[in-house]
């Protein structure tokens, strides 16, 4: 059997006889083709748009505190927003602060997975029994690997110490926590997640603050120093003497 | 056998153009760009120097612009010395047009000779880079028109969407950065693209 059709030649368009084993090679090839490029393209979207199953979780180190988020667990395309609301409740016997961080797990998630917003860590006082709500909203890349369909957002707890004495070390305490640890972290040593981003690493705050006297750290405050901001205007020097009295009472004298 | 040839011709472009379709994914270049198209909203706020500045004054430029406020403790410092770090590789590649715009999420405290010792202390080139402030209803519409929520935690301390865009020389949106977290190379490859459009 034999089928006639206008192809197109050197010289124009001419009557070709195409026979049927001709026929059969295109097929197979069109098949081949088909096939290939499906797998190709399974490849291509598979990395990018396969849903990411978020699971939320919390690391309490020892405070008595519980976290108990509206969902446990999220199934999210790359691209889009993940929104994770929470509930704190205390069982502590008294009164208490904490920071509030987050992490991943795995941990290489960090870099699909950012926050939407500036606010990476907060602390929190509650009274025993005391109930609060929190959210937090990140943001899933696209170009997630292979193998990664379940990442956990573990919510970490650290009870910060009381300071005792005077309520100017209290306050000084309270901006230390909340301006300074994202990046020097509460034990001073600038080993936070964050602080992994930077190419020289943030301060050693426990040297730092024994080699520096009081008007040379309350300097770097209020005018910053590199990407550190200055803290001047936004809060006013006589706060920022606080934070010193709380880094001199922490970390040492300079004699 | 001769007969054979235009099928394997057409085979062979049937197989180069499904393969160049199945890696049009999200990492492609030109795919990522083609997702916006839409005019840049358009605003006049005040720079570092106090001039009252438009977006309208950086046509027939590329401009890569974000949402910044000077004393934030987490991404912003990242993305500011990004777009430093940025500007210097293109423009260490040749290319002059780049032009880099912060828009302050804290008029409170980011007032015009804030934002001048902020620049100072990124070493920015205030030639090309320009830092922006004004009246909290100024700000409030331009966060706004490009999808920036700000929420005031305390004086100094503010929530804000972290998000970075790349507008091209005829005042379009062509690529929206999310989060803290550029990935340079990407961000110079769009910039690449972005400029052989015009």
């Amino acid at each position: 059997m034999k089928s006639e059709r206008w192809v197109w030649t050197s010289s124009g368009y001419r009557k070709r006889i195409i026979c049927p084993q001709n026929w059969i090679i295109l097929v197979v090839l069109f098949i081949l083709l088909n096939h290939y490029e499906g797998k190709e393209r399974l490849g291509a979207e598979g990395a990018g748009q396969r849903p990411v199953e978020i699971h939320f979780g919390s690391e309490t180190n020892g405070v008595p505190w519980e976290l108990k988020p509206e969902k446990e667990s999220l199934s999210v395309i790359p691209g889009e927003a993940v929104r994770g609301v929470f509930r704190l409740r205390s069982r502590a016997s008294r009164r208490a602060t904490v920071l509030v961080r987050h992490k991943f797990d795995p941990p290489e998630m960090i870099r699909y997975l950012p926050t939407l917003e500036c606010g990476l860590q907060f602390t929190i006082t509650m009274d025993p029994g005391e109930e609060q709500d929190f959210e937090s909203e990140f943001f899933l890349r696209e170009g997630v690997p292979k193998g990664r369909g379940l990442t956990r957002i573990i919510f970490t707890f650290e009870l910060l110490d009381e300071p005792y004495g005077s309520k100017e070390l209290k306050r000084g305490r309270d901006i230390f926590v909340r301006r300074c640890t994202t990046c020097h972290g509460s034990d001073g040593k600038g080993e936070t997640s964050l602080a992994k981003r930077f190419s020289a690493p943030p301060t050693d705050l426990r040297a730092s603050v024994r080699e520096r006297n009081d008007w040379q750290l309350l300097r770097v405050l209020t005018e910053g120093k590199g990407m550190m901001p200055a803290f001047s205007p936004a809060i006013d020097e006589k706060e920022l003497r606080n934070v010193v009295y709380y880094l001199r009472a922490k970390w040492g004298d300079k004699g | 056998m001769m007969r054979l040839i235009p099928f394997v011709f057409a085979a062979f472009l049937m197989a180069l153009s499904s393969y160049a379709f199945a890696h049009q994914g999200p990492g492609d270049t030109k795919a990522r760009l083609a997702e916006i198209t839409r005019d840049a909203p358009p605003f006049r706020l005040t720079a570092q120097d106090g001039r009252r500045v438009a977006l309208s004054d950086f046509h027939g430029n590329v401009v890569l612009l974000s949402f910044i406020y000077t004393t934030c403790i987490d991404l912003c410092p990242f993305v500011t010395a990004d777009m430093m770090s940025i500007f210097r590789r293109d423009r260490k590649a040749g290319m002059r047009n780049l032009r880099l715009l912060f828009i302050a999420t804290d008029p409170e405290v980011d007032k015009p000779r804030v934002l001048l010792s902020y620049a100072k202390r990124y070493s920015a080139d205030l030639s090309v880079s320009t830092f922006l402030t004004g009246t909290e209803a100024e700000l409030s519409s331009v966060w706004k028109s490009y999808g920036v929520k700000v929420t005031k935690k305390a004086r100094g301390l503010v929530e804000h969407t972290m998000v970075t865009v790349l507008i091209n020389a005829d005042g379009k949106v062509r690529r929206r950065y999310i989060g803290g977290r550029m990935v340079l190379e990407q961000v110079l490859k769009d910039i690449a693209m972005v400029r052989s459009e015009s």
